[in-house]
């Protein structure tokens, strides 16, 4: 049997409306997404590591930490919070996933393991960047 | 010479370069996203303090902690580690010594506290910490004042 040709509405172009809509969609999609990833991850360069796993844990607080000239910055999924309070706003977490700047002095991180210490936070999930080299490319 | 335009059909405006537009933002997110992604993570005890510990358990039978320190040093700005065995090595030998070091041993039941001296960067104790994992030791805590 023949196929009757759809009525023409006079374009001899493919309907280009059903494939906007979808890339639009999936910008849009992007956009949350790529927007949640950068309120969770703030501007930092992590350390290097050629073990690691994937692991996210939904619940889990991303506490990041950085230098700001000589201060130390720390933020819980992207809410600045002073160190003394930095207890008491992941304590509700079920995981703290540390992400702290690979530069940073370890003597300027050590007070805010304490801190988490104090809170009850018995371990942490070190945020690495995933390298093949080994040491990290370079030490 | 002037184009005439076909009567039977509808004119409308020329979508193509929006598409174009469209396609090229939606590959840079894509692009984006999965340049965030490369990001995994290396599990790590927080260990209790020793002095709070000493204070409420007054034990004189206690048996020794288990646990080996390991503590990163910077000598002549070259990041070097201690307490493992005798020496000093730099950190980029670091993996070979610990492997002998933990040679016959069962690395599950080795339980490391990795310290860092002043000028240590938080790099430098991650690849110490990834060099024990690769050696399979999965009990290793930060130390915190």
């Amino acid at each position: 049997m023949r196929r009757r040709r759809p009525p023409s509405n006079g374009s001899r172009h493919p309907n280009l409306t059903p494939m906007i809509d979808v890339v639009m969609c999936l910008i849009v999609f992007y956009l949350l997404v790529g927007q949640l990833a950068s309120d969770q991850r703030s501007d930092l360069t992590l350390p290097r590591s050629a073990t690691g796993d994937e692991r996210l844990d939904a619940q889990a607080a991303f506490v990041n930490v950085r230098l700001d000239g000589d201060s130390l910055v720390v933020d819980v999924d992207g809410t600045l919070v002073a160190l003394s309070r930095l207890g008491p706003t992941v304590r509700a977490a079920s995981a703290v996933h540390l992400r702290a700047d690979a530069s940073l002095p370890y003597e300027r991180l050590a007070p805010v393991l304490g801190e988490l210490r104090n809170a009850g936070v018995r371990s942490v999930r070190v945020a690495t960047e995933q390298s093949s080299m080994p040491f990290g490319g370079g030490t | 010479m002037r184009r005439t335009r076909d009567p039977r059909h509808i004119y409308g405006p020329n979508l193509a370069p929006m598409v174009d537009v469209v396609l090229v933002i939606l590959i840079f997110f894509m692009a984006s996203i999965v340049f965030v992604g490369p990001e995994w993570f290396l599990p790590a005890a927080i260990p209790a303090d020793h002095a709070a510990e000493t204070a409420e358990v007054d034990d004189p039978y206690a048996l020794p902690d288990p646990t080996l320190s390991i503590r990163i040093s910077m000598n002549q700005n070259i990041p070097v580690v201690s307490g493992l065995g005798a020496g000093i090595v730099q950190l980029d030998a670091f993996e070979a010594h610990a492997a002998k070091q933990i040679q016959g041993i069962d690395p599950q039941a080795i339980n490391i506290r990795l310290s860092a001296q002043d000028g240590v960067t938080w790099q430098h104790v991650v690849t110490a910490q990834d060099v024990l994992t690769r050696l399979g030791v999965r009990n290793i805590a930060l130390d915190a004042p």
